[in-house]
């Protein structure tokens, strides 16, 4: 790279594909949720929701509701302060490839915090890229108001090159890794201006606890919900995600006999399975199950007994936990479960590493209480089993829109 | 346990259906049960999965072992001392590998269970031999030692035996023609590796459109289809293609893992592979582990009656294969018979991978 009078030279250029926007940034931060950014991003929602090819993607769809002027609106109304807060300039995003709207999502959380943006997004090609950008440049392009909307939008692939990165590295004043902990050190070797700060988003550990009265206590439609919503965290995925539970913690309260425990369990795994009949199992899923659960029968000293529900479900029985129980990480639909009757029972998996404890029937704000007393370093999210995969502005424990803007003081 | 020598006086095709599963059925319980109680993580697995030792199990339930435990943990039923051997394999993965401990015992059955499979195949147990491979995988150390394994085993029928190729791989064409001059008048037997034989024997003798006289030979090969399946290369144009160069009309493939190695399963004279009264297989649906029926392509299952060092009896392997029937194959010979269908798809994994975390 060359700075020519100001001028900077990208030697790199031709490697680069720009989808949107180009090579010129001209960074001019905006306050946090600027209007003209909240009126793009409705006209992008409807345009989006009234697209037919968008339409058959579910994931697209999400994001067209959430990037709505009146959700944005009641996000914003957290943020009201008599302190003026502005964007720091420009967010250089490595986005993830394997969920293609995401980078669609970092970007939206970059523009709401009044920023300049380069999302850096997969070579593999992808159908929502294509659609979400589609949508995108003719909205851009239908308001003069939009201009500087527009000019705080760049999206651009290149083929792993550390040179490239190095570049948007070297200009950024925020840095977004949508990790993997291999990518982040990787990219960590890219050096960032000193005043530059980073955020990424690391491998995570998370798990469930559910309530046994309260499972006992729900009807059959409760039942069904609740089994909807969590095969929407795990196997919608493959229980892939960072969110997706591994491990269900089933809390007794003191009135609760051991039969009633093993029935509450029972119920709630015959409607997982249920559910779990839509999934599409694959020959290569069943062998890596049934491989990892072998496995895990040998190296883990907690691990009991197996339960299968055909190889939809595999529950394996742990009669303790410890911090390497965070190990054991279930894919395509395997699970552990322990029982407890009180939370200092599993404080070893309040590690750094737990990210999302999805529950069922237990008081949020309590746990939260709880979390604090014992000062633990882990856990950034505790919200109702369904709710594992909402992305939101408060995600891996950053208030992500205070992360990516600097506050203007003033007497 | 039953000696190992009492069981190899059964005619390896002999049995049918109802008698050779009583046969396998105590055999296999006894051989569960003395792993049980000899390798520890064997213990770990079969407690996990429910496993009673004082139950008499059907063949069909009784608990098979993923095959890739054998990659991931040393599986040893015998004292670290009473190893004499290790085996290793490459995997489908590339970097991990099989390792398989064998005791003296476990070793010698290995042989005589591949003298009495292949005595049903052969005209002599005692053969001139050409190698289609290079003498250099028996001696130098970096070779996976299945491949080693396999010339070493099949070596058991050699009178006289010459390699075919030298140590560049390259076809050594006089050898050979000296070697079929001075035995022209025997039954040969020629051995290799599917691959092998196709990329340098095959296609060297048609390039320089040469011809040797392998009419009176037997062929057997193995190692899979993998690499000739990626060239659009089938059995019907492989048999066709080595008739043409070399005149080779018995050609038999055989099936096998290096995890059970001994029992193979050789293709018969109508294009199935059999198992012997030493071995079995059974196919299950990747829904829940059920039998399929005859016909329908399912998830292999491997039990052999020759691992006592390590606990490899019953494996469920990461193959597909269809079972036709039992007992009723055309050539004669009794038991399951069967054919490959290749390994497992690999799904492509979706959510978090190394470039995602987070959602």
């Amino acid at each position: 790279m060359l700075r020519l009078g100001g001028a900077v030279i990208l030697m790199q250029a031709d490697k680069i594909m720009y989808y949107l926007g180009n090579e010129e940034l001209h960074p001019r931060p905006l306050k946090i949720f600027d209007e003209r950014v909240m009126n793009f991003l409705e006209d992008l929602s409807r345009t989006l929701r009234k697209n037919p090819q968008a339409q058959k993607y579910a994931d697209i769809i999400t994001f067209a509701f959430w990037i709505r002027k009146r959700n944005i609106q009641k996000k914003k109304e957290k943020y009201q302060s008599e302190l003026i807060r502005v964007g720091r300039g420009i967010v250089f995003h490595i986005a993830p490839s394997n969920i293609p709207v995401n980078f669609a999502f970092s970007l939206v959380f970059g523009l709401l915090s009044g920023n300049t943006n380069v999302v850096r997004i997969s070579t593999k090609e992808s159908e929502q890229y294509t659609i979400i950008m589609n949508c995108m440049r003719n909205v851009l392009g239908s308001k003069a108001d939009y201009q500087v909307v527009r000019e705080n939008i760049v999206v651009v692939s290149y083929l792993h090159d550390s040179k490239i990165t190095d570049y948007f590295s070297s200009i950024c004043d925020i840095r977004v890794v949508w990790g993997g902990n291999e990518t982040i050190n990787e990219v960590r070797k890219s050096k960032l201006k000193p005043k530059a700060t980073e955020v990424t988003f690391a491998d995570r550990y998370s798990f469930s606890i559910l309530s046994v009265k309260n499972i006992l206590a729900m009807d059959e439609k409760q039942l069904r919900k609740l089994a909807k919503d969590f095969y929407n965290d795990t196997y919608l995925i493959d229980q892939n995600a960072c969110s997706s539970p591994h491990l269900i913690v089933w809390k007794k309260d003191k009135e609760i006999s051991k039969e009633d425990c093993e029935l509450a369990k029972r119920v709630f795994w015959n409607r997982i399975s249920d559910e779990a009949k839509k999934w599409k199992l694959s020959e290569m899923a069943v062998m890596e199950k049934y491989t990892s659960a072998c496995r895990y029968a040998v190296q883990k000293k907690e691990v009991q007994k197996l339960h299968s529900y055909s190889n939809r479900v595999y529950v394996l029985d742990l009669d303790f936990v410890s911090e390497e129980t965070a190990d054991i990480r279930g894919r395509f639909g395997l699970f552990c479960q322990v029982e407890i009757s009180s939370y200092p029972e599993i404080l070893p998996l309040f590690g750094q590493d737990t990210q999302t404890i999805t529950y069922q029937g237990i008081d949020s704000r309590e746990l939260g209480e709880f979390l604090v007393e014992y000062g633990v370093c882990g856990v950034d999210r505790i919200v109702p089993v369904g709710k594992s995969l909402d992305l939101d502005l408060i995600w891996d424990g950053y208030d992500i829109i205070c992360s990516m803007s600097r506050v203007i003081w003033h007497e | 346990m039953t000696d190992y020598n009492n069981i190899l006086k059964v005619e390896p095709f002999a049995l049918s259906k109802e008698e050779k599963r009583q046969f396998l059925m105590k055999q296999v319980n006894e051989l569960t049960r003395f792993h049980y109680e000899h390798c520890i993580s064997y213990t770990k697995v079969l407690d996990f999965l429910g496993y009673d030792r004082n139950k008499m199990y059907s063949l069909e339930t009784l608990p098979f072992l993923p095959i890739r435990m054998f990659k991931e943990f040393e599986m040893l039923s015998v004292s670290k001392e009473e190893v004499f051997k290790r085996i290793t394999s490459s995997g489908t993965t590339g970097q991990s590998v099989s390792e398989i401990f064998l005791d003296k015992e476990t070793a010698l059955n290995q042989q005589k269970t591949l003298i009495r499979i292949m005595g049903d195949f052969i005209p002599e147990m005692r053969m001139p031999m050409i190698i289609l491979d290079t003498e250099r995988v028996i001696r130098d150390r970096n070779f996976f030692s299945a491949r080693k394994a396999g010339i070493l085993g099949f070596s058991l029928f050699a009178r006289d035996k010459i390699y075919a190729l030298d140590d560049e791989m390259n076809l050594d064409i006089p050898a050979l023609q000296t070697f079929l001059a001075k035995h022209s008048e025997k039954p040969i037997l020629v051995f290799g590796y599917t691959f092998m034989i196709w990329q340098y024997f095959y296609q060297e003798l048609f390039r320089r459109g040469m011809m040797l006289d392998f009419s009176n030979a037997i062929l057997i090969h193995g190692g899979g289809w993998k690499k000739l399946q990626n060239l659009n290369i089938s059995v019907e144009k492989f048999k066709r293609g080595l008739y043409e160069v070399c005149g080779v009309k018995k050609i038999h493939d055989y099936y096998g893992m290096v995890e059970q190695t001994g029992t193979i399963y050789m293709t018969c004279e109508n294009g199935y592979m059999h198992t012997s009264v030493y071995s079995d297989i059974i196919t299950r649906r990747a829904e829940d582990f059920s039998i399929c029926e005859f016909e329908e392509k399912g998830i292999v299952q491997l039990i052999s009656l020759i691992p006592r060092s390590y606990p490899g009896h019953n494996l469920l392997t990461e193959d597909e294969a269809i079972i036709l029937g039992e007992d009723d194959c055309p050539c004669g010979r009794k038991g399951k018979y069967f054919k490959i269908s290749g390994r497992i798809q690999n799904a492509e994994v979706r959510g978090c991978s190394d470039t995602y975390a987070g959602r």
